[in-house]
């Protein structure tokens, strides 16, 4: 039921320019200020190309491993709904969503120092990611994977198809697009990832969001400033991506 | 055409159970090379189970059932839907949605060097010659009911199941879309089951049907077998129209408002069955009242209430007794059904 809100109308209008002004223009105005005086001091690019070098790559293998996880659970709980077996990995799917991944890292350090090669590797980071971010690719896959009807695989099964052959040429091209969106979200909030990409990394290995944070926390904000804006354009990203993959 | 020599489906008390329910029950049946089978009942009544059992997707947990000579369900033995060369077509049609009319219909065919030949014969037989091209979403729902009939045909299989195919059409174009269906079915040979809650579906376009009631078969037979001549109360109830009376016999006789007449060899209750049609205003028969008319247009059925206190419909011309209400009487064209009643 609308209301006219008169006067007030102007009123309502700064509230929510306010809340965007804080939101986002604050921030912005804020970090693109520290980037000038960055590159005056001629350090707002210093390491970023390797930064975004090993956040991309972290976050691609990341996403990769996410949506080829994902498919499995999200089948699991689309077709075989009320099985015993695809609640159990529904939920542990979940767990790793639910903890902070300061636990997650923590925990996997205690598991990964009995390896040497998995101590401190990039293998063990990725699959710190996965844990953390699996619902998310989860949830996108089977959204999609709820729009191909059970009754077209069982015609394509009639038709001669093994089941193998059917995810290839039915289930998967009609649920492709979820599964995309889902490792496009992994891939994003990877980026941003901070606490367990601190425990975790190899030596010497920075992504943007621990650059972010070092030079913060050594008041080098020059330096910290393009790492953050160019996460600010991520989230954004992230948007569009979310917008994308839940569109009908 | 039929041939009741070869046997296309044989099943040997099938039983099959969905989570808590039984959902089809020692269920036995022959369908002939050549013909199209209808399985009837209401809904729930198994039907779709069944089916889904010819076709591979629902594994019998007792039971045989051979495609023509091979055992294709059994003790130990179960041959996987894309094994079987059974063709089906969806109550919701499952078209591929990413796929054209003529990628649709190939994609039996992969393996096949006459593919595309294959393809544009049967886009030819179920008219759907200038389509080919088409996404499968830009069609009338006739038309993609047709896409999925060619698709299903179009890898030739042994058998062709249909799952409730018209009940997604519009009514008016339903009694066309079936004689089309028939004689596209017919020109390819190719053995029929179709499933259907629809009595009139199933008495329109099938050589024999099958009544299903909770799980079981209560009678195979002809259209006219199962219409003239049901064998038991609920085949009679559901197809068509039916005065049924619950009724005591005593000494192998019962006593009907249609007067007395034989019982069923030991059926203490049975149940009288009179279709509306059998009834005729007969000067000198059975006394009643009409007591209300429903007027159809082609004829019109007349709510009576004989002298005994009995009600019965009777179905008439349309241009008798336009009087309405008044005395009437009336006599039987045939003898009534006394068949031995169950308990609901």
């Amino acid at each position: 039921m609308p209301v006219a809100l008169g006067r007030w109308r102007w009123a309502s209008y700064g509230f929510v320019a306010l809340v965007v002004g804080i939101a986002l223009v604050v921030p912005v105005a804020v970090l693109t200020h520290w980037v000038l005086r960055g590159l005056d001091a001629g350090i707002a690019f210093r390491g970023v190309n390797d930064v975004i070098g090993n956040s991309v790559t972290a976050a691609a293998l990341a996403a990769g491993a996410a949506a080829v996880v994902a498919l499995p659970v999200a089948i699991l709980g689309v077709r075989y709904r009320g099985n015993w077996f695809s609640r159990i990995v529904e939920v542990l799917s979940y767990t790793g969503y639910a903890l902070p991944g300061l636990v997650v890292g923590l925990a996997l350090v205690f598991s990964a120092i009995r390896f040497a090669w998995l101590y401190q590797s990039l293998t063990i980071l990725v699959i710190a990611y996965v844990m953390l971010f699996l619902p998310q690719a989860t949830n996108a896959t089977r959204v999609a994977l709820l729009r191909v009807r059970p009754s077209m695989e069982e015609a394509a099964r009639g038709l001669g198809r093994r089941p193998a052959g059917v995810l290839r040429t039915i289930t998967l091209p009609l649920a492709g697009r979820g599964v995309i969106a889902g490792a496009a979200l992994v891939f994003l909030t990877t980026i941003k990832e901070l606490p367990a990409t601190l425990i975790l990394a190899p030596p010497g290995f920075q992504t943007l969001a621990t650059r972010v944070w070092s030079a913060s926390s050594d008041a080098r904000y020059g330096e910290a400033a393009l790492p953050a804006l160019i996460l600010v354009g991520i989230s954004l990203l992230a948007l569009l991506v979310l917008n994308f993959g839940t569109r009908r | 055409m039929p041939d009741p020599l070869r046997i296309a489906v044989r099943a040997q008390g099938l039983s099959c159970r969905l989570g808590d329910t039984i959902a089809v029950h020692d269920l036995s049946l022959e369908v002939y090379a050549g013909e199209l089978f209808a399985i009837l009942g209401p809904s729930g009544c198994g039907k779709t189970t069944s089916l889904r059992l010819l076709a591979g997707f629902e594994r019998p947990d007792s039971g045989s059932l051979w495609l023509f000579d091979d055992l294709v369900a059994g003790e130990d033995a179960f041959v996987p839907a894309e094994r079987r060369r059974v063709g089906m077509v969806f109550q919701d049609y499952a078209l591929f949605p990413h796929m054209s009319v003529a990628e649709n219909v190939a994609y039996g065919l992969s393996k096949a060097p006459d593919r595309a030949a294959r393809v544009a014969e049967i886009l030819d037989l179920t008219g759907l010659g200038a389509l080919g091209e088409r996404a499968v979403h830009e069609l009338s729902g006739g038309e993609q009911q047709r896409v999925a009939l060619a698709r299903a045909l179009a890898p030739r299989p042994r058998l062709l199941l249909l799952d409730e195919p018209f009940s997604n059409l519009d009514p008016s174009l339903r009694a066309r879309v079936r004689a089309e269906v028939r004689e596209i079915v017919k020109l390819a040979g190719t053995t029929a089951v179709l499933v259907t809650h629809d009595q009139e579906e199933a008495l329109s376009i099938a050589d024999r049907i099958a009544f299903m009631w909770r799980g079981r078969v209560e009678q195979v037979g002809t259209p006219d077998e199962i219409y003239s001549r049901p064998t038991t109360v609920h085949a009679a109830d559901f197809i068509g129209d039916a005065n049924i009376y619950r009724l005591r016999a005593q000494g192998g006789r019962v006593q009907t408002p249609f007067g007395e007449l034989p019982a069923p060899e030991g059926a203490d209750r049975v149940a009288v069955v009179v279709r509306p049609e059998e009834l005729q205003i007969m000067a000198g028969g059975i006394g009643g009242e009409v007591i209300a008319r429903e007027y159809y247009g082609h004829d019109q059925v007349l709510h009576v209430r004989l002298h005994s206190g009995a009600e019965v419909r009777v179905r008439v011309g349309p241009h008798e007794r336009l009087g309405g209400a008044g005395p009437i009487a009336l006599g039987l064209r045939t003898q009534p059904l006394v068949l031995p009643a169950v308990d609901e």
